[in-house]
């Protein structure tokens, strides 16, 4: 065997090695695991369309792992939601600061007061 | 005598009686004392046994809650936000992504012209981190509709050492790791009328169709051809502009636009001898678009892209499933006198190249995205890059071509998301050359670049993915894998970088090597399996 082929094996084997080992570590996730966060998240994006802050088409990032909107502001649209989801901001801050970094908008109120209204009752 | 002794006798047994007639009594009475105290130990001790029953009792629970507690705890629900003094808030942020790849460039062994590529050039493993970064924004109410907001952002390198780049394809001295190399702003915003921003920041024109790009960071990104003129690792138009002030409007019944602009704060000017923009912008340490003067084993002038004022300006539709955009950046007087060198048109007196190939280079582009009840999202780009440079110049100009991106992402489950892409470069008026091609007008320099995503969520956080990618250049292109945030697999080779060497010339000290060579019409291929983790 060349040296060339070699390297190329040895690089396909190590690939597949590792893609096995995620994909079980992905079956062993049971879905008792998985975090009401994301159901909330799901339910938002079913019950909240379309879910658009800024120009940022949120609904359509959550059902596609962040397509749809710009990663930035999905990324922050995350965080911010699970802080509120958590209990850790209230939804005045909520508002105020996906306000500031999404952008405004004529759809963002309704956008929000629908977030809100889906959180979970304590 | 006699009577005495018997006196003293009868006296001592009296006493003795009556003695053992009080002994008798006290048994008694120190009987019931001590039945008594018996009682009250017993009873003591039944309190101790319960005192210590229930210290054990607490110290299993204590070390119960210390086994499952984290080193360092935060206070329940806060998650990464912090409320601050007088209503704003402060959030901690991050996105880490590492994956192991295995690409190839996809060279011939050797060729009629540049002969054998140096060291390998087939299949090579790699650890890659990719578009990784942590950050902290915040926002400050002032005053109804008026914020404070503010952003530091830095990238961080995970598998690489943190470092000033000079690879096999560039030199630069920005460092990834450096507080703060990414998006950082202060600036004030507002829900009715937007918000204006100071620092550095990815351009309108870039974002505008980020959400188009599915594969953003991975090998197979859409940068590897849209917004990038000549298919290096720099993506011109993909931009995060340095010293910038931009407007970002808010959402009115779905329009939206933003606009930045970038002054060059280049002292350098048209009747420099190496011309208009060659000299490091104020206060930056590199030339303006990317890399030290010298890069690419050139004279050391920023005289290979360097730019001076940048304007950039989107606009947006957002209705429901459809996003339509439009954008447009404009970079003043971009200097590529380097790409002159070497060829006839270029005065011998013009070591540089010809100071005379500074143009204005623009780009715009449309884009539309739609989702389809299925779960389908299908998405499309086109644009167009301009530099309008004398005609006796345009032989060598690589940077006015059309471009053409196509993707389609299917929901598959909740967890599972697959998108595929197809790039298209078009051919550009000329080609400067490369260490295989001779360069000249009308170059056969088109490419395709076709990849295929696979993203399993296994919380709202974390994702695996597997990439596979796949760039076919024609032969006098020189497109790579993963420009705009992957490890680098482009048409440089092994060859020895150039560099001051004191033992050469016998010691007198020198330029040693040429700096490694760019083979077009490569092949490159790839596949990436990688963890994401974002907060």
């Amino acid at each position: 065997m060349s040296m060339k082929n070699s390297d190329a094996s040895q690089s396909i084997c190590t690939t597949v090695v590792v893609l096995l080992a995620l994909t079980a570590a992905s079956c062993a996730w049971s879905p008792a695991q998985e975090s009401g966060f994301n159901a909330f998240l799901q339910t938002i994006a079913a019950e909240c369309r379309p879910l658009i802050i800024g120009s940022d088409n949120l609904g359509q990032a959550i059902v596609f792992n962040g397509l749809g909107a710009r990663p930035e502001s999905y990324n922050n649209f995350l965080g911010q939601t699970s802080a509120l989801y958590n209990g850790a901001i209230p939804p005045a801050a909520y508002r105020n600061s996906l306000n500031s970094f999404l952008g405004g908008g004529n759809s963002n109120d309704r956008s929000f007061d629908c977030i809100v209204a889906h959180l979970p009752k304590t | 005598m006699k009577t005495k002794r018997l006196l003293a006798i009868a006296v001592s047994l009296a006493c003795a009686g009556a003695n053992v007639a009080h002994a008798d009594d006290s048994a008694s009475a120190i009987k019931a004392q001590v039945e008594t105290l018996q009682k009250q130990l017993d009873a003591l001790k039944a309190q101790l046994d319960a005192v210590q029953t229930q210290v054990q009792v607490q110290k299993q629970e204590q070390e119960k809650s210390t086994k499952a507690a984290p080193f360092v705890q935060m206070k329940p629900g806060l998650g990464t936000t912090f409320l601050t003094a007088g209503g704003g808030e402060v959030t901690l942020y991050g996105n880490l992504d590492v994956s192991i790849d295995t690409t190839t460039k996809g060279l011939q062994s050797n060729y009629d012209q540049g002969g054998a590529p140096v060291g390998k050039m087939g299949w090579l493993p790699a650890i890659s981190t990719n578009l990784s970064y942590l950050g902290v924004r915040g926002n400050h109410p002032i005053a109804d509709n008026l914020n404070f907001v503010w952003q530091l952002e830095a990238g961080i390198d995970i598998s690489a050492t943190p470092g000033t780049r000079s690879t096999n394809s560039n030199t630069s001295d920005s460092v990834n790791g450096a507080l703060f190399s990414r998006n950082s702003f202060i600036g004030l915003a507002g829900k009715d009328w937007g918000g204006v921003m100071l620092g550095k920041q990815e351009t309108p024109y870039k974002t505008s169709t980020d959400r188009l790009n599915p594969f953003s960071g991975m090998i197979g990104d859409y940068r590897v051809v849209m917004g990038n003129t000549g298919g290096d690792n720099r993506v011109e138009f993909g931009y995060r502009a340095p010293h910038a002030i931009w407007y970002q409007s808010p959402n009115w019944s779905g329009f939206s636009f933003n606009t930045l602009y970038s002054p060059g704060q280049n002292r350098s000017n048209g009747g420099d001898p190496i011309g208009a923009n060659s000299n490091l912008a104020s206060g930056e340490q590199d030339c303006a678009g990317g890399n030290i003067p010298g890069s690419g084993a050139l004279p050391p002038s920023c005289n290979d892209g360097s730019f001076g004022n940048l304007w950039s300006i989107s606009a947006a539709y957002t209705w429901e499933s459809l996003y339509v955009t439009g954008a447009y950046e404009m970079h003043k007087n971009v200097n590529r006198s380097s790409d002159t060198i070497g060829f006839p048109t270029t005065p011998p007196e013009d070591t540089q190249g010809d100071p005379n190939d500074v143009a204005d280079e623009y780009a715009w582009k449309i884009a539309a995205q739609y989702t389809f009840p299925t779960k389908t999202t299908i998405g499309a780009v086109y644009e167009r890059f301009y530099r309008p440079v004398p005609s006796y110049l345009q032989y060598q100009n690589e940077r006015q071509r059309s471009g053409y991106w196509l993707v389609v992402t299917q929901a598959v489950t909740e967890k599972d998301v697959v998108s595929g892409g197809w790039a298209h470069a078009g051919a550009s008026p000329g080609d400067p050359g490369t260490h295989n091609t001779p360069g000249g007008s009308n170059p056969n320099n088109q490419a395709n670049m076709y990849t295929i995503a696979w993203k399993h969520l296994l919380d709202r956080s974390t994702t695996i993915y597997v990439d596979w990618a796949m760039t076919v250049n024609h032969v006098d292109a020189h497109y790579d894998l993963g420009a705009g945030g992957h490890l680098t697999t482009d048409c440089h080779d092994a060859s020895q970088q150039a560099a001051f060497d004191p033992t050469a010339n016998g010691g007198a000290g020198g330029v040693t090597g040429n700096g490694p060579h760019c083979f077009a019409g490569g092949r490159l291929q790839g596949v990436s399996v990688g963890l994401n983790y974002r907060f």
